[in-house]
């Protein structure tokens, strides 16, 4: 997951931030120190601290070197890796914790303002680890603290000032600044921790909109690459029988051919011209159907029946023509689907003309709406070329064609039966095709019942 | 003009294989047709064209190349000029190659439909033209003068 990386990306570069910056506490320990050894000469007995600022350096040069290698060097094999870098980092601020109090307790005790690296450090684990590791270096640095209050330490070395209000003259005193460290531990534990976990929540949001909208693109890009393709299989789907249109005409009209040539030519240059007007009118229809304003597909509640009947209208001239019969079934009670009138008569007659289109003439396609489960069915049975076993499965592709269709050079574009299909899903039902080559073809659509 | 040359239209669209078959008729030369590969190659086998205009997208899509390479292939009829006359043009970037990624066919010309009757005669007329001279180098004057 890119959000878990990036999250482990970020802890790995913190994590460095902070090997640097101890490096720099080291420095400015040892520049202290030899300022105050060398020329202030305010505290004698620096041996101790030294000997921090050299513990401090030391881990840190380990850690450092184990640094490119945190998965290696951790705990816990089944943790996730972000874990494992987490808990790298907790266990140097446990030792600056620790170092930290060392130092505390050979340089002022707790008065030291140097003391704010406990605030500073809990403030960090709230930040950049878990909940439960923050808490866990709270309760460490107050341990530890506490632990330095009653231990039975003597800070012979230390100033006057800080012994005169010491801590353990005055038990009360003491008891208070401890309840207020503790206090101060928890509270920065609990405030940025609090604040740290919004935040993260607020990052996760963002990577997750982030990531619906790379999803949300890659769909937009691959529809747009369908649609330069279909609009290219349109286009040369087009320019067949334009370009053949041209060359009946430029060919008629070299005035080389007799009259009753010429006459046959612009007939056939109708003929194609018709054709093209058709595979634009499947065009029309698809891009109506693809268009997104609700009101192109407003439903309403209407008797099947009555689409079938526009249909039979419809189709009788081209069926006359054809010499095709045609026989419509259908029950005597209203129909009642809820659907949109045009979509719907759209359907049916692309099946009925594909059934008239690719029956031989003195073929017969018979219409049967009968009451089905809870539906309609309406079977277009013809007894036409039929369809190849092999075509069946993508009859509903845009643009498929079955071979026996092109080789009898029966026009089409391969759009209608997607369209069908499309209307068909639309209003909630299914479409099937059974079919044996040569003797005919049976499209079966079933439609919900209006409820 | 080149009389008596026989020239092969390989279409699948008998609207295309008409008006070409008028306006090479009216030009003088002999037309044959044939709507897709096989029937094209029963053609050839019987008399070789003196040229071919071979469509690309035919029943199947690359039916057209996939005849064009055979020929070019077969030296017996590598000689004969092809012009692919078609709907996608070799600009379309389409790659035709065979499996084995060997060039598409060294087709002579290229014409995208449709043709206008003037660039078909005059590109045939020019194929053939350089087809004869070609094959008869000292015959250079002889084809002028008929051309």
């Amino acid at each position: 997951m890119p959000a878990q990386q990036m999250a482990e990306t970020a802890l790995l570069a913190r994590c460095h931030w902070l090997l640097q910056a101890r490096w720099v506490v080291v420095a400015a320990l040892a520049g202290a120190l030899a300022a105050n050894d060398g020329v202030l000469k305010l505290q004698r007995h620096t041996a101790p601290i030294w000997a921090v600022a050299a513990f401090i350096a030391i881990y840190n040069a380990v850690f450092t070197a184990f640094e490119r290698r945190p998965k290696v060097c951790l705990i816990g094999e089944r943790r996730g890796v972000a874990e494992r870098i987490a808990a790298f980092v907790f266990m140097q601020m446990a030792l600056d914790a620790l170092a930290l109090t060392v130092l505390l307790s050979f340089s002022g005790g707790i008065e030291n303002p140097i003391a704010f690296f406990y605030i500073f450090h809990v403030a960090l684990a709230g930040i950049l680890l878990s909940r439960r590791l923050c808490y866990a270096l709270a309760s460490l640095a107050t341990a530890l603290v506490v632990a330095v209050a009653i231990a039975p330490l003597d800070y012979g070395f230390l100033g006057g000032v800080i012994q005169e209000a010491g801590l353990r003259r005055n038990a009360a005193f003491a008891a208070s600044y401890l309840a207020a460290f503790a206090c101060t531990m928890y509270v920065t534990a609990y405030v940025t921790t609090s604040v740290a976990a919004d935040l993260r929540r607020r990052e996760s949001e963002l990577l997750s909109t982030a990531e619906a909208l790379r999803e949300t693109s890659e769909k937009l890009a691959a529809l747009e690459e369908h649609k330069s393709q279909f609009m290219m299989t349109a286009a040369h789907q087009l320019k067949s029988p334009l370009a053949a249109i041209v060359s009946l005409l430029q060919a008629a009209g070299t005035g080389q051919v007799s009259p009753e040539k010429e006459k046959e030519m612009l007939a056939r240059a109708v003929g194609r011209a018709n054709g093209a007007v058709r595979q634009v009118q499947e065009l029309l229809d698809l891009a109506r159907l693809r268009a997104l304003d609700p009101a192109r597909h407003a439903r309403k509640v209407l008797d099947f029946r009555e689409v079938l009947e526009s249909v039979r209208a419809t189709i009788a001239a081209q069926a006359d023509e054809k010499r095709v019969k045609i026989e419509f079934q259908a029950p005597d009670r209203a129909a009642w689907v809820e659907g949109n009138r045009d979509d719907l008569f759209v359907a049916v007659l692309n099946l009925v003309e594909n059934a008239v289109k690719y029956s031989d003439s003195g073929g017969s396609v018979k219409v049967a709406l009968r009451a089905e489960d809870a539906g309609w069915g309406l079977a277009v049975s013809d007894t036409g070329i039929g369809i190849p076993a092999a075509a069946l499965p993508n009859l509903f592709r845009e643009f498929f064609r079955a071979g026996n269709a092109i080789r009898r050079k029966i026009e089409g574009t391969g759009l209608g039966l997607s369209i069908v299909e499309q209307i068909v899903r639309m209003h909630g039902g299914r479409i099937r095709a059974e079919s044996e080559e040569n003797r005919g073809s049976t499209f079966t659509v079933w439609l919900p019942r209006a409820p | 003009m080149a009389q008596e040359k026989t020239i092969l239209i390989v279409d699948d669209d008998p609207d295309i294989v008409e008006s070409t078959r008028v306006v090479l008729e009216s030009a003088g030369y002999r037309v044959m047709s044939a709507s897709n590969g096989t029937e094209a190659t029963e053609r050839i086998e019987k008399q070789i064209p003196d040229l071919i205009l071979l469509d690309i997208m035919m029943a199947e899509p690359t039916e057209g190349f996939h005849l064009g390479y055979k020929l070019r292939e077969d030296p017996v009829y590598a000689h004969i000029p092809i012009i692919i006359v078609s709907g996608i043009s070799e600009k379309t970037g389409f790659d035709f190659s065979k499996e084995k990624g060997t060039d598409y066919i060294k087709a002579d010309e290229f014409l995208d439909k449709p043709v206008s009757p003037q660039t078909l005669l005059s590109k045939v007329a020019t194929l053939l033209e350089r087809k004869q001279s070609r094959a008869a180098p000292n015959e250079q004057a002889r084809s002028d003068s008929a051309g």
